[in-house]
C-alpha cells in the first residue's frame, strides 16, 4: 500500500474536506519523525516503538576473506512492533 | 502521550475539532493495519517502509512488521556521524585496491554529494619513483669520469636534491678539459674524431681534483683519491702533446701505407737467390712473402731456365713459337690494363695519369739501374742484365703497337741491321739493348752468346756461369768499348715519346669504342621489326597517324578499319530495313567489291600473316541482323510454344485428373437433385464428421458478391469464402473460431471432379436476421479473409 491508497482509504472516512486532510496525513508523518529526532523515541500504541539506537564504533570481519573492517560509530532508527500489532497478524 | 501531543498540536494549526483529528489519525492507524494483517506493507515517502516479515519463535512461524526509515530520516538521525566512512584495517586475502579519496568539495558544505578521485595504487607510487634524485647522475654519464660520481655520493643531502642546469654541465666539462691543458684540447678533440682510444688514454691524466674544489656551489667534502694507472704521466700540457702525437704515430704505424709498398716493389726486382744476408730484414722477409709476384717471376725464370734468359739461345721453331703466343698474351693483357687506364685517364687529368704506368716506372727504374757506373764487372752488370731480359718486365713501347704494328717494322727494319738470326728470336725485337746498341756492339754481344752446339752439349737447367765458362775478359774489353747507357736510353725511350705513344693509343681505343657503340646501334635498327617499318610507311601515306606506334598499337588497327565500315543508324525501322535490303542487293551482285577503293590498304592487305585469319572474325556478323524474317520466327516459336502449353494443360486435365467421386450434388441445388440429399447425407461419412466437415447440400438464396445466403431446412446460413483445398479452409476455420463465429466448414462436390470446401457461418430463421448479422460483422469478416487467403489453382481459369 501506498501513500495515495491509505490517504483515500482515510479522506473516504474523515469528515474534512481533502486538502485539508491531505494536510494533517502529512502533518501526522511530519511530527512523528520530529518526535524520533528530538526525543529519540516514538510510542505509538497499537502499531510499535520507533527508537533511536547507538552503535559504537566496531571492527567487523569478513570471515570469508578475512578482512577487518573498522565501522564507524552510527544512531539508528529501531522499530519494535507492539504485541498487539503480533496478536493481530497471528490472527 | 506522543498520541495527544500530536493531535493537539495538529487541532492547534489546523484549527479543527479534536474529535475529528482523533478519528482521522484512529483512521490512518487502523487502515494500516488492516494492510499489516492482509500481510501488505505500507510505503510513506519521507518517513519509511513497512514490511511484514515472517520470522520463526520457538520453532512456530510468526508475522512481524519490521521498519526501515527513509535514507533522509536515517540521516537526519545520524547527522552527528554522517562524515564518517567504514574503514578497511587488514585487506586479509581481499584483493582491495589501496585508494585515496580525495573530496572535490569541502566537508563543510552540508547536504552536498561529494565527488571523489580514485586513485590505484600503481598510480601513487609513481611519482614517488620520480622523486628519486637520477638526474644528478646525468653529468657523470656525460663527462664518463667515474671520479665524480663518487665524491657527488659523498655531497650533503640537500645538494642531492639540487639539479645541475644544463649550462653549468657544460661548463664543468670545458673547465675538466681546460685546466692546465687549454692548449691539448683541440690536439684531443682531433684525435677523437679518428680514434677513441687516444681520448681514453688522455683523460685520467686530467686534474679531477682541481676541477671540482674550484667549481663555485660543489665544494668537495675530502679528497678521493685517483689511482694512478701504469704507463701516464702527470698532466703537464707538454706532456700531453707529446703522448697525442705518440699516440697518433702509433696509429699511423698499425695501418700500411702505401710508402711500405713501394719499398717492396722496388724488391720485387731482387731474386730471392741473390739476396744477401746484410739485406734481410724482418720486416723484408715479411715483404718478400707476402708480394708473391715478384717470387712467382724469380721462380719462373729458374723454372724456364738460362734459355729463357737469353732467348737468342733457342733456334727451334716450337719453343720460338710458344714464346711468341707468350709474349702475344702478355701483349694482350698490357692492352686491357691500359684499356683500363683510359677509363681512368678520361675521368682525370690524362698526362699525370700516364706518368703512373707501372711499366714506365719499371723502365726507369732498370734506366737508373743502367745509368750506374758501367765500371763493373760482368758479372755485377748481369743480374741486372738478367733482370731486364725477361720480356714481362721490359717490353714497354712496343707494348702499346698492336701486333701487325710489329711485324711492320720488322718489314721496315734493313735487313743489314738485322740479325742473320734474327728472324729465329722475335723477341730481339722487345729487347732495348739491341735497338740501344748499335750494329757492330751487338754484333759483339752476340758473339758472347755460346752456339747453338754448346747449349745442346749443357743441361737445360744449368746456371749462366756453366754455359759462359771462359771469355770474361773478352767480355769485359767489349763492355767498355760500349758507349754510355745514359745517352742511349735517354735519346730512344723519352717521355715525350712515351706520351705520344699512349695519347695515340687512347685516341685509337676511343674510336674504336666509338664504332662498336655505332655497330651496335646499326644492329639494333637493322634488328628491329620489319613490320614496323613497313607500317610507319603505310602510316606516312594514309595519313591517319604521324607518329610512330607500338606493337601494341598495331593491334588496334582492326578497329579503325570497322569505322570506315561503320554506318549512321537508321532514323526508323522502315529506313533500317531499306538499308538492309540494299546492302543486301549490293552484296548479291557484287558491285559492294567494285566500289572498293584500291588506294586504301587495310592490314590485311600489307601484312600476310596469322593474325590475317584472325581478324575477319571481328567483321560485323550479318545473321545477327533483325529481319522481317527473324520476326516471323521469333513469333511463331512463342505460338508454337503457346499451343504445347494449353494441349498440355488440356491433357492434364482429361487424362491425369480423375475424380475421386462421380458428381452426384449440383451446386445450383436445384429441385431435380433433391433426392440426392439422402445419398448425401449416407455419403458424409464419421470421419468428415469428426473434421467438422458436413456434406449437406443447400438452396443458394441470394448473393451478395462473394456473400452467399443459403438456405436449408428452413434455417439461412452465410457462406463467406470457398476454398479448393482443405487446409486452407481449415485456417480460415480456426480464424473465426478465435473470433468467436459460428462457423463450420461444407464439402460440395462439383462438376469435372472437383470439390468445394464453402466456409459457412451461423444458422439463422430469417435471411433478414442473416444479413443484419453480417452487415454488423461485415468488417472483421473481411479482415479475417485477408489474413487467410486461398491458394491459387488452376480452377480458377
Amino acid at each position: 500500500m501506498n501513500k495515495k491508497s491509505l490517504f483515500n482509504k482515510v479522506y473516504i472516512k474523515s469528515s474534512f474536506d481533502r486538502e485539508t486532510s491531505a494536510k494533517v496525513f502529512d502533518y501526522y508523518f511530519e511530527e512523528l519523525k520530529k518526535i524520533v529526532i528530538c526525543d529519540r523515541l516514538l510510542l505509538m500504541d497499537e502499531i510499535g516503538v520507533f527508537e533511536v539506537e547507538h552503535r559504537p564504533m566496531t571492527t567487523v570481519k569478513d570471515l570469508k576473506k578475512g578482512a577487518e573492517i573498522l565501522l564507524p560509530p552510527k544512531d539508528k532508527i529501531k522499530f519494535r512492533p507492539s504485541e498487539s500489532l503480533i496478536n493481530a497478524l497471528k490472527d | 502521550m506522543t498520541r495527544i501531543n500530536i493531535i493537539k498540536s495538529i487541532v492547534l494549526k489546523f484549527s479543527l475539532e479534536e474529535t475529528a483529528v482523533e478519528n482521522f489519525i484512529d483512521t490512518v492507524t487502523g487502515k494500516m493495519l488492516e494492510a499489516f494483517r492482509k500481510g501488505k506493507g505500507v510505503n510513506i515517502p519521507g518517513f519509511g517502509k513497512f514490511f511484514v516479515v515472517p520470522k520463526t519463535v520457538s520453532g512456530v512461524k510468526v508475522n512481524t512488521v519490521a521498519f526501515s526509515p527513509a535514507r533522509k530520516f536515517a540521516d537526519s538521525v545520524n547527522d552527528d556521524f554522517s562524515d564518517l566512512v567504514p574503514e578497511i584495517i587488514s585487506a586479509g586475502s581481499l584483493k582491495v585496491k589501496n585508494e585515496i579519496r580525495v573530496a572535490e568539495v569541502p566537508y563543510e558544505i552540508e547536504g552536498m554529494d561529494f565527488t571523489y578521485f580514485v586513485f590505484d595504487e600503481a598510480e601513487i607510487q609513481e611519482p614517488a619513483e620520480i622523486q628519486e634524485p637520477a638526474e644528478i647522475q646525468k653529468p657523470e654519464e656525460v663527462s664518463g669520469q667515474s671520479e665524480t660520481h663518487k665524491e657527488e655520493e659523498t655531497l650533503p643531502v640537500e645538494q642531492e636534491s639540487f639539479e645541475i642546469p644544463e649550462d653549468k654541465l657544460t661548463e664543468t666539462e670545458e673547465f675538466d678539459l681546460q685546466t692546465g691543458e687549454d692548449q691539448v684540447m683541440p690536439a684531443i678533440t682531433a684525435v677523437a674524431e679518428k680514434e677513441k682510444i687516444t681520448v681514453i688514454e688522455t683523460k685520467p691524466a686530467l686534474p679531477v681534483k682541481q676541477t671540482m674544489s674550484d667549481e663555485s656551489g660543489y665544494s668537495v667534502q675530502g679528497e678521493v683519491p685517483v689511482p694512478p694507472e701504469p704507463g701516464l704521466i702527470a698532466p703537464e700540457s707538454e706532456q700531453d702533446i707529446l703522448i697525442v702525437d705518440k699516440v697518433i704515430t702509433e696509429v699511423q704505424q698499425e695501418s700500411p701505407e702505401p710508402e711500405s709498398l713501394v719499398a717492396d716493389e722496388d724488391r720485387d726486382i731482387i731474386i730471392p737467390g741473390d739476396i744477401s744476408e746484410e739485406n734481410i730484414n724482418k720486416e723484408e722477409d715479411i715483404i718478400l712473402i707476402d708480394v708473391i709476384p715478384a717470387e712467382k717471376a724469380g721462380m719462373d725464370l729458374e723454372a724456364v731456365g738460362p734459355g729463357h734468359l737469353f732467348p737468342d739461345v733457342l733456334k727451334d721453331e716450337t719453343t720460338s713459337y710458344e714464346i711468341e703466343r707468350e709474349i702475344l698474351d702478355l701483349l694482350k693483357e698490357r692492352e686491357d690494363l691500359i684499356a683500363s687506364l683510359n677509363l681512368f685517364v678520361s675521368v682525370s687529368a690524362p698526362e699525370k695519369d700516364i706518368s703512373s704506368v707501372p711499366g714506365e716506372t719499371v723502365i726507369e727504374e732498370v734506366i737508373a739501374k743502367e745509368t750506374e757506373p758501367s765500371e763493373k764487372t760482368f758479372e755485377e752488370i748481369l743480374p741486372e742484365v738478367s733482370e731486364i731480359t725477361p720480356a714481362e718486365e721490359i717490353i714497354i713501347p712496343p707494348s702499346f703497337e698492336s701486333e701487325e704494328e710489329i711485324h711492320h717494322k720488322e718489314e721496315i727494319r734493313p735487313v743489314e741491321e738485322i740479325h742473320p738470326e734474327e728472324g729465329i728470336y722475335p723477341e730481339e725485337e722487345i729487347y732495348p739493348e739491341e735497338e740501344i746498341y748499335p750494329d757492330e756492339e751487338i754484333h759483339l754481344e752476340e758473339e758472347i752468346y755460346p752456339e747453338e752446339d754448346v747449349l745442346q752439349e749443357l743441361p737445360p737447367e744449368a746456371g749462366y756461369e756453366e754455359v759462359f765458362p771462359v771469355e770474361t775478359e773478352d767480355i769485359k774489353e767489349s763492355i767498355e768499348e760500349l758507349p754510355p747507357v745514359e745517352e742511349t736510353t735517354r735519346e730512344l725511350i723519352s717521355k715525350t715519346e712515351l706520351d705520344e705513344e699512349v695519347k695515340k693509343r687512347i685516341d685509337e681505343l676511343e674510336q674504336l669504342a666509338r664504332l662498336r657503340d655505332e655497330i651496335q646501334k646499326e644492329a639494333v635498327l637493322e634488328t628491329g621489326n620489319k613490320e614496323m617499318q613497313v607500317f610507319e610507311k603505310l602510316i606516312d601515306e594514309t595519313e591517319t597517324e604521324t607518329e610512330t606506334e607500338t606493337e601494341t598499337e598495331i593491334i588496334e588497327i582492326p578497329e579503325i578499319i570497322i569505322r570506315e565500315q561503320e554506318e549512321e543508324e537508321p532514323a526508323s525501322l522502315t529506313d533500317a530495313l531499306q538499308e538492309i535490303d540494299h546492302v543486301d542487293a549490293v552484296r548479291q551482285t557484287g558491285a559492294f567489291e567494285d566500289t572498293k577503293d584500291d588506294n586504301v590498304k587495310s592490314y590485311d592487305d600489307v601484312f600476310d600473316t596469322a593474325e590475317q585469319h584472325v581478324v575477319p572474325q571481328f567483321l560485323t556478323d550479318e545473321g545477327r541482323k533483325l529481319t522481317p524474317q527473324s520476326y516471323l520466327k521469333f513469333f511463331l516459336y512463342l505460338f508454337f510454344i503457346f499451343l504445347l502449353a494449353t494441349f498440355s494443360f488440356y491433357m492434364y486435365k482429361k487424362i491425369l485428373m480423375v475424380p475421386d467421386s462421380p458428381s452426384l450434388v449440383d451446386t445450383t441445388g436445384t429441385s431435380d437433385h433433391d433426392s440426392l440429399k439422402t445419398l448425401i447425407t449416407g455419403i458424409d461419412s464419421a470421419e468428415m464428421q469428426e473434421e467438422g466437415i458436413s456434406m449437406l447440400e443447400d438452396i443458394e438464396v441470394e448473393r451478395d458478391g462473394d456473400i452467399i445466403y443459403r438456405k436449408m431446412n428452413d434455417e439461412y446460413r452465410i457462406q463467406i469464402s470457398v476454398f479448393q483445398n482443405l487446409a486452407d479452409a481449415d485456417k480460415f476455420i480456426m480464424n473465426l473460431k478465435e473470433k468467436n463465429f459460428e462457423a463450420k466448414i461444407e464439402r460440395a462436390d462439383m462438376p469435372m471432379g472437383r470439390t468445394e470446401y464453402r466456409i459457412v457461418v451461423g444458422t439463422f430463421t430469417t435471411l433478414d436476421e442473416a444479413k443484419s448479422y453480417y452487415n454488423s460483422r461485415s468488417m472483421i469478416l473481411n479482415f479475417i479473409k485477408v489474413l487467410t487467403p486461398a491458394n491459387s489453382g488452376l480452377y480458377l481459369m
